[in-house]
């Protein structure tokens, strides 16, 4: 009885198709040393640091791997299993939101004997996949078996904002494998992409669906993202609630709360509407759809869709249900809530003053107040609207010490206003700061801060003096308008 | 043979015979309080809390009268008082409490312990690297003096406080500091670890002459807010001289001191003739540097006139205004009242009316904005809001599915009246709309609504389940 089972689950085995030395060929090692930004300092940059993952080849002389394994790469290799050679490679797209890259080899001696692997479909729960990668930095290959425990949506640590669908598995995942094919039945059924810190023997990787949603993005040469309707809305589990807002007995869906600005909805759905169908499909009153026999969020139905395309959502508005197209966009704010990578930090040092525009990274880098935190979280959801609210906040990050700042003992202090104008973004807050008047006056948000009054002679004498005291050898970095 | 007479002998050693013949004294003068006291539960506000007992000294002064630490009182159920060398508690009740200023006077009602009893004569301030002597009454109820040097001034408000060299093993705080044969001060806090601290004798003075009229009219309240000016950008900006210090008036309250005649922007040089510096400081003449509160609050009367020299649009000018009490405009957040809060049990959700011990925690989302009216915004009661009404939390219901986990956010309005203060929710229930109580909360939250005409039974059955003995408390209702 015991060995029917063994048998049945050999049987199964994830590698019964391809074979190893094909294996050895198409999924290669990355090296990578990466070089990020410092946006506590912006004007310097920390040490680098090597790592290395796990790519194989997709076809088109092309190498998919996570875009964690390359973000922020300043050198970057791959070498095959079964040669000895490294090979110079670049980024070609980097999705930093669903955790995929795609890497080009100019070398076309890289190519040679190397067959892509094909993508396949979603495996199914409880069959037997295999990771293939390069684990904690060995150079041979390596294989892992295991089975495929649950398909649910999660975070993707790596921009620290997005959810996808991801799949668990009963295999750890360890560093080195990121990036490399799951494998079932000869094809590739998942990226390996992260694990889980406090669990063992649980690892997770992008679905088919993520993957060919990321292929399909950058067919037109560029990668655009995930579309994002932006909406912020709450469960509806309160019957009176229902009957208040007018939904007829034995219906369900989402209360909306407020459209994002600058996202998809925006002035088309409002508060007190209620979300009841999305493409057709009814949303359950805890904001739940039923495709192929799982619960999955609303939001599921626009993970398949591009921006640009459109989303018809059914909604009951005072009593009425409307259908309403919404074409796709992105989340489309200039304050993110992800994380930015292989891009600089904007700053601004002004006599012993550095001020930066607020950003996830800022935050993460500087651990900020629980307060800023919540703020900036809070903004696009509680404060701003489209066109009449600033686009970006901005804050003044540090004193540095010098005699010209004694007692100023600002931290993370939001600007509120420029002589009493109210900067929209960083770029218009260094114009204004920068303009042609010898006293600048700078308040900030708040009870009871005091305001800065900057005088344009001392200023400058200090600049230089700081400057050159404190080593910044570049004093700003402001992005040109888009 | 040369003798010494006793009477010779005395004039010797004189500080040691006065400090035999003080214990006597003190020993009429001193009481030990026993207090046991139950505050009102915030978090079901329907109920009290558990009983407390505290300890604590107090000082005779004045026949029948004895000066204590108004916090040792608060809430009080039973107060008892016992003297030295006697186990024996007598009863007494609660005269008056200033919770501000600190102190509290007990009056003893039994007519023995009273004629037993002698008060203790308030004497001069004590001041920097002055020694004197600590008393209070031990666990067996033994007189026990210990010695303590003034090591600092502070003004805190309505308070003159001092600080000690020592700390002093606790029968409880309000030990009296004695010298000369009177009342020094009285220790305020001996948190362990730490050195005391003192309630001086002009907070003392200034709070026993408050009665002599008949007429409490207590400590002028705050009502300025200021900023230091020892940047010289800020200096710079504000127009000062070289040679001229003070502080910038960044806000002034409706209705409180210095409005209608202070403006933001000027500068105040001085007030009733002590010149400030720029962190607000001036020099008293027995403590040295104190902050300028004491001026506004410390050594005044609710209703005083201070005159102030200012600096106003690059000119010195001489201003008077009343320094009005704490309680001409309540703060948005204030301090909690002691007695009863109000509350409001509706469809499950406790409404309270926030005060600065509300125990908020800190990383819910809900504390952080709680969080952002008691420190940056919670001084500034408006035409809009006097008080800011919030969801404690929710008894779990039917009637609020979905809402269990609604916690410290701030109703805004109930079926379209803006919510001002927690009366304004009873008086908003009685025009529901269109069949439902409809609750608006700030920031981007779900409406609660309840069935209008369901709204009483809901409330019952909640009340039942969960043991609510009373659905709401405002003041006025019958408590």
């Amino acid at each position: 009885m015991r060995k029917a089972l063994v048998f049945l689950l050999l049987a199964a085995s994830a590698l019964a198709g391809p074979d190893l030395e094909k294996l050895r060929a198409s999924v290669v090692q990355v090296q990578v040393a990466s070089q990020g930004e410092d946006y506590a300092m912006p004007w310097r940059r920390p040490q680098p640091e090597g790592s290395s993952g796990t790519a194989f080849c997709i076809g088109d002389g092309r190498l998919l791997t996570n875009a964690h394994v390359v973000s922020n790469a300043r050198e970057l290799r791959v070498k095959r299993a079964d040669r000895a050679k490294w090979y110079q490679a670049r980024v070609l797209f980097a999705g930093h939101d669903c955790d995929l890259a795609v890497l080009a080899v100019d070398d076309p001696d890289l190519w040679r004997e190397m067959q892509p692997l094909e993508i396949g479909d979603s495996p199914a729960i409880q069959s037997t996949v295999a990771t293939v990668g390069y684990p904690m930095g060995g150079n041979k290959l390596s294989i892992t078996e295991g089975v495929v425990s649950r398909i649910e949506v999660q975070s993707y640590s790596h921009s620290y904002a997005d959810e996808h669908l991801a799949i668990q598995i009963d295999a750890a995942i360890n560093p080195g494998n990121s990036g490399g094919p799951v494998m079932q039945d000869g094809k590739v059924v998942g990226v390996a992409f992260q694990g889980q810190f406090f669990a063992q023997n649980i690892g997770y990787m992008i679905p088919p669906t993520v993957i060919r949603h990321f292929l399909a993005d950058i067919e037109d040469g560029r990668y655009d993202g995930y579309p994002d309707l932006g909406l912020y809305t709450a469960e509806l589990q309160n019957d009176a609630l229902r009957d208040y807002l007018g939904v007829p007995a034995g219906e369900s869906g989402i209360l909306v709360l407020k459209p994002a600005p600058y996202a998809s909805c925006v002035r088309l759905l409002e508060r007190d509407d209620v979300l009841q169908r999305i493409d057709g499909i009814p949303i359950e009153n805890d904001g739940t759809i039923r495709v192929d026999g799982e619960f999955l969020g609303y939001e599921h139905i626009v993970e398949g869709k591009q921006i640009g395309e459109t989303v018809t959502l059914s909604v009951r508005r005072k009593g009425e249900l409307k259908e309403i197209p919404v074409k796709l966009r992105s989340w489309g704010a200039r304050m993110s809530p992800s994380i930015a990578y292989d891009e600089r930090p904007e700053y601004l040092v002004l006599g012993g003053y550095v001020f930066v525009p607020l950003t996830t990274n800022y935050l993460m880098a500087t651990r900020a107040s629980d307060d800023l935190v919540y703020y900036y979280q809070q903004y696009y959801k509680t404060v701003a609207e489209e066109g009449k609210s600033r686009e970006q906040l901005v804050i003044l990050s540090q004193v540095l010490p010098d005699a010209s700042t004694r007692y100023r003992t600002y931290q993370n202090a939001i600007v509120a206003s420029v002589d009493g104008k109210v900067p929209n973004d960083f770029r218009e807050f260094v114009a204004l700061v920068e303009g042609d008047k010898d006293l600048v006056k700078v308040e900030f948000e708040g009870i009871n801060i005091p305001p800065l009054v900057l005088e344009r002679g001392k200023i400058a004498e200090a600049h230089a003096r700081i400057c050159r005291n404190l080593n910044i050898a570049e004093d700003r970095h402001v992005e040109e308008a888009k | 043979m040369r003798t010494i007479s006793p009477l010779l002998l005395a004039l010797l050693l004189p500080p040691l015979a006065a400090a035999e013949d003080l214990a006597p004294k003190l020993r009429a003068a001193l009481v030990k309080v026993d207090v046991a006291a139950q505050s009102w539960d915030m978090n079901s506000p329907w109920q009290k809390g558990p009983v407390q007992t505290r300890k604590g000294q107090g000082v005779v002064v004045e026949p029948g009268i004895v000066l204590t630490l108004a916090r040792l009182v608060t809430d009080a159920q039973l107060v008892e008082v016992s003297v030295a060398n006697s186990a024996r508690r007598y009863p007494a009740r609660v005269k008056h409490a200033d919770l501000p200023v600190g102190l509290a006077l007990l009056e003893i009602t039994d007519e023995e312990l009273r004629g037993a009893l002698v008060p203790l004569p308030v004497g001069e301030p004590v001041k920097l690297d002055d020694e004197f002597d600590l008393y209070q009454l031990g666990d067996d109820n033994t007189l026990q003096r210990y010695t303590g040097r003034v090591v600092s001034a502070a003004s805190d408000g309505p308070r003159l406080q001092l600080r000690l060299n020592t700390t002093l093993p606790g029968s409880g705080d309000g030990q009296a500091a004695v010298k000369g044969g009177t009342l020094r001060g009285l220790v305020s806090a001996t948190s362990r670890g730490q050195e005391g601290t003192l309630l001086s004798v002009e907070t003392i003075r200034r709070y026993l002459s408050d009665f002599e009229d008949g007429v409490y009219r207590g400590p002028p309240g705050p009502g300025l807010w200021i900023q230091p000016l020892l940047r010289d950008d800020l200096r710079a900006y504000h127009g000062l001289a070289a040679g001229q210090h003070g502080i910038a008036i960044t806000r002034l309250m409706p209705g409180r001191t210095g409005d209608g005649v202070l403006r933001e922007g000027d500068v105040i040089l001085a007030v009733d003739g002590y010149d400030l510096d720029d962190e607000g400081k001036f020099t008293h003449e027995v403590h040295g540097r104190l902050d300028a509160s004491y001026l506004f609050q410390g050594r005044r009367y609710a209703g005083d006139r201070a005159q102030a020299r200012i600096l106003r649009d690059g000119a010195v000018q001489e201003v008077e205004f009343e320094l009005k009490p704490a309680a001409a405009a309540e703060a948005l957040v204030p301090d909690r009242a002691p007695g009863r809060p109000e509350f409001l049990m509706v469809g499950g959700l406790v409404l309270l009316e926030l005060t600065k011990d509300v125990n908020i925690g800190r990383r819910s989302a809900g504390a952080i904005v709680l969080r952002r009216y008691t420190e940056r915004a919670g001084w500034d009661p408006s035409p809009d809001r006097k008080q800011v009404v919030f969801v404690d939390h929710v008894l779990s219901d039917v009637a609020n599915k979905g809402f269990e986990e609604l916690a410290y956010v701030v109703l805004e309005t109930v079926n379209g009246q803006k919510i001002r203060e927690i009366a304004d929710v009873a008086k908003a229930l009685e025009a529901p709309q269109d069949g439902f109580h409809v609750f608006r909360f700030e920031g981007v939250e779900s409406d609660f609504v309840i069935p209008a005409t369901k709204l009483d039974e809901i409330n019952q059955r909640i009340a039942k389940n969960y043991k609510v003995s009373l659905l709401r408390y405002l003041a006025g209702d019958a408590g």
